[in-house]
């Protein structure tokens, strides 16, 4: 490991509410480090002129696990897009859904050293985790999906707080997984009758629980076992007219328990944009933004965009129902994956139109939620690749900040004018500064995740830094173009104390950390013995077949909860 | 001006170069112009001898094996590519004008999802002539292939417009999901018509999905299961 001295950069650190000043960082074994504690330089860099700011932290992106890889399967004219080809770097290939090798190097030269997979079987575990391994340049994570499972319904059913800890911890040690991540709860079980549910308080099929007490559950037995992130959640009824209602159900959910012991947020809304439509049909759908901002910035919740950009994409999500829909609106082809097991999701390629309604909408919907949620509640992020590649961020960030370019978008791209009548966006004169873009994608979601050591450029913390060839302090708005170019195409990245991407090119190929929570000790194991056995019986897997032992994970690194 | 090329070597490893008659324009753009040897990049000189003829035409001639070379002419909007030998997959891929020749046999991939231009092999071909790629719903778009020898299975799948014309026989599959444009198959075809949609298939002889339905005139229209409005006409029906 080397030293390195970052000299003369203009750093902007919201952790330490540092926005803006000259500064010197120093890097010592992959951590940030005091001059005095440095020794001598093995490279200098000279960041006078540049922006200095911590790695960003991607909080939802689908890299890796069945569902991508199914997608790429069903869809190899997406990987005609050559990414590298070349040289001593590992072909890279993929325009939206991209290989592992290309997921990582454009995470690097984009100057964002982690990221989340945030929705994985846990009977597939093991399949995700070899892909993760296939990644990289970056630190990763997996959450598994709870929301669908027979147990959690179970639990939720009898209202038991401590069996449901119990099968959290249980289940996250089994698949090494880092959170809980719930999707369509109750929903994707009613798919495997051909059916979906229509508001928390319906009743599961089969069940005894409604979504409501799916969520209650989970969100209470997280909190106390004190996960570093608590419940992830794609809520109920998502990508329909009138989903702004479940999901203002959801975060008044929420409120009635309360943030952390810790004073953090205690639920996470993701990808909110997709849910968030108010009306009652396709037709008279709008954004339900300006609402559902006022109502997160007040309650313990957080939010990611889930921006979609125009274009081609991939939608994948483990909303089974809501992917048949999609299938049938736009007659593609599609694939239904997983409803054997403890959740159920589906695959439908599409292609965001500026000129139709529907897409302008959801475009302008997720810029508002960037652009009214405080930035220390909402995370950038397209939901790659549903609302469209994670490399496109620099854009995003680009129209947040920069009113004008919002402006040129909407007349160039000729999105249709119906956003007037059906959101704020045309109106909204907020341009983010750069230090609230940096909160956005690097102290927030450091934040929510409960990774201390991310984030940041304290002393201690890991050497994830982004370097930016511009002067934050001189760039405007109105240079919109000089941000974009600057934004997409970093002068250094530096991962865990190593220069790995110089002036927008991959220096050096290194591999990431695995985080992985083991709540074991939080809460009683033998509580749920009884119940997991009597699953198991009758189920077409058994015990044996969860679980990913940590030797065979690339380089895992627990984060153990004690008490 | 007339670029000639010839391979300095034989290749164990393929190479991709995507030669098109534009980078006949000037010397040095096509002595620097980018080939892959395997994953490495290179530069066209370094693997073959280039030589210029200074005319008025816009013109590449390749000489000697190049049945490891892939992608020659892809994209090209112009001009002409001669192969005096045989030459590898992907010729013509993605073609949108100009001509070529190919004096000897082709791989797979003549043509895929070509939009204009006009391709003669003198030769036999191998399979997927004028395809669609992987996953692309739409194949061939306009445009001529012929083929003087004969071609391998799967000949113009969802192929919409232009013609392929194969005065050998042809293997199995002849415009399976086919849209619209025209295949001739002169001598023996296997499968044919497979979920066929639209367009004109005339074939000497082959084996007819039967979902198809012969008309008054003789004429076979399908493929009924996908609703299909194809026509196959049997030439020796």
């Amino acid at each position: 490991m080397s030293v390195i001295y970052i000299k003369g950069g203009i750093v902007v650190d919201p952790t330490q509410g540092i926005d803006g000043e000259i500064m010197d960082i120093f890097v010592k074994d992959g951590k940030i480090v005091e001059e005095s504690g440095a020794g001598k330089a093995d490279t200098v860099i000279d960041a006078k002129g540049m922006t200095v700011v911590a790695g960003g932290i991607d909080i939802h992106a689908h890299i890796a696990g069945p569902k991508i890889n199914a997608g790429r399967a069903m869809r190899p004219e997406d990987m005609k897009y050559a990414r590298n080809k070349s040289g001593p770097l590992r072909c890279a290939m993929g325009r939206v859904l991209m290989t592992c090798p290309a997921i990582g190097y454009e995470y690097a030269r984009m100057g964002y050293t982690t990221a989340i997979e945030p929705a994985t079987p846990a009977l597939y575990a093991i399949h995700t985790h070899e892909e993760l391994d296939s990644i990289p340049m970056v630190d990763k994570a997996v959450l598994p999906l709870f929301g669908n499972w027979h147990l959690t319904f179970k639990f939720a059913a009898e209202g038991d707080i401590e069996k449901m800890k119990a099968f959290i911890a249980w289940a996250i040690e089994r698949s090494k997984g880092f959170g809980v991540k719930v999707v369509n709860p109750g929903g994707v079980e009613a798919w495997k009758y051909g059916r979906n549910v229509h508001s928390l308080d319906e009743r599961i099929p089969g069940f005894e629980a409604t979504p409501a007490e799916v969520l209650s559950t989970l969100i209470k037995a997280s909190i106390e076992l004190n996960l570093p992130h608590k419940v992830h959640v794609h809520c109920n009824n998502l990508g329909v007219p009138g989903s702004a209602e479940t999901t203002a159900e959801t975060i008044k959910l929420a409120e009635k328990i309360g943030a952390s012991k810790d004073g953090r947020e205690s639920l996470h809304i993701t990808h909110i944009q997709f849910n968030a439509y108010t009306g009652e049909k396709w037709r008279d759908m709008g954004s339900g933004a300006e609402e559902l901002s006022k109502l997160v910035n007040r309650t313990p919740v957080t939010v990611d965009m889930g921006q979609p950009i125009f274009g081609h994409t991939t939608t994948m999500t483990a909303d089974g129902p809501f992917e048949f829909a999609l299938h049938k609106l736009f007659k593609s082809k599609w694939i239904n994956k997983d409803v054997e097991i403890e959740t159920g999701g589906g695959i439908v390629p599409i292609t965001y139109r500026a000129k139709s309604p529907v897409n302008a909408v959801q475009w302008a919907t997720g810029l508002e939620f960037g652009l009214l949620v405080d930035a220390d509640k909402v995370v950038i992020s397209t939901d790659y690749p549903n609302g469209g590649p994670f490399v496109e961020y620099p854009y995003i960030m680009t129209l947040l900040m920069s009113r004008k370019f919002r402006e040129k978008e909407i007349e160039e791209k000729g999105v249709n004018s119906y956003i007037e009548k059906a959101t704020s966006l045309p109106s909204l004169d907020v341009e983010r500064t750069f230090y609230e873009i940096v909160k956005m994608t690097r102290s927030t979601p450091a934040k929510i995740l409960g990774l201390e050591n991310k984030g940041t450029l304290k002393v201690g913390a890991d050497a994830d830094i982004t370097i930016y060839p511009f002067d934050c302090r001189n760039v405007s708005p109105e240079d919109y173009e000089v941000l974009l170019k600057g934004l997409r195409s970093v002068a250094y990245t530096i991962k865990d104390g190593e220069i790995v991407v110089k002036d927008g090119e991959i220096a050096k190929e290194v591999w990431g950390r695995t985080f992985w929570v083991n709540a074991v000790k939080g809460a009683t194991q033998e509580i749920i013995e009884e119940d997991l056995n009597e699953v198991f019986r009758y189920y077409t897997v058994s015990r044996g077949n969860y679980g990913v032992r940590e030797e065979w994970i690339r380089r895992p690194e627990t984060i153990a909860i004690e008490e | 001006m007339t670029l000639i090329i010839k391979p300095k070597s034989e290749f164990e490893v393929c190479v991709e170069a995507e030669i098109t008659p534009e980078i006949a324009r000037n010397l040095e753009d096509a002595k620097n112009f980018k080939v892959y040897l395997g994953k490495e990049e290179r530069r066209l000189e370094e693997l073959f001898d280039l030589e210029f003829v200074d005319d008025r035409e816009e013109k590449v001639i390749l000489k000697g094996d190049f049945s490891r070379v892939k992608w020659i002419g892809r994209e090209m909007k112009g001009g002409e590519i001669i192969v005096e030998g045989n030459v590898g997959m992907h010729l013509g891929a993605f073609m949108e004008g100009g001509r070529i020749v190919v004096k000897g046999n082709c791989d797979d991939w003549v043509g895929g999802m070509m939009k204009g231009g006009e391709i003669v092999v003198e030769g036999d071909t191998g399979n997927r002539v004028g395809c669609n790629y992987w996953g692309e719903s739409e194949g061939m778009k306009g445009g001529r292939i012929v083929i003087k020898g004969n071609a391998g299975n799967y000949i113009g799948e969802k192929m919409v417009d232009g013609e392929i014309v194969v005065e050998g026989n042809a293997g199995d599959f002849v415009g399976s999901e086919m849209k619209g444009g025209k295949i001739v198959v002169r001598g023996k075809a296997g499968y044919t018509g497979w979920d066929m949609k639209g367009g004109v298939i005339e074939v000497g002889e082959c084996e007819l999905s039967p979902s198809f339905v012969k008309d008054a005139e003789g004429v076979w229209r399908g493929d009924v299961n996908v609703k299909g409005e194809g026509v196959v006409r049997i030439l020796q029906d």
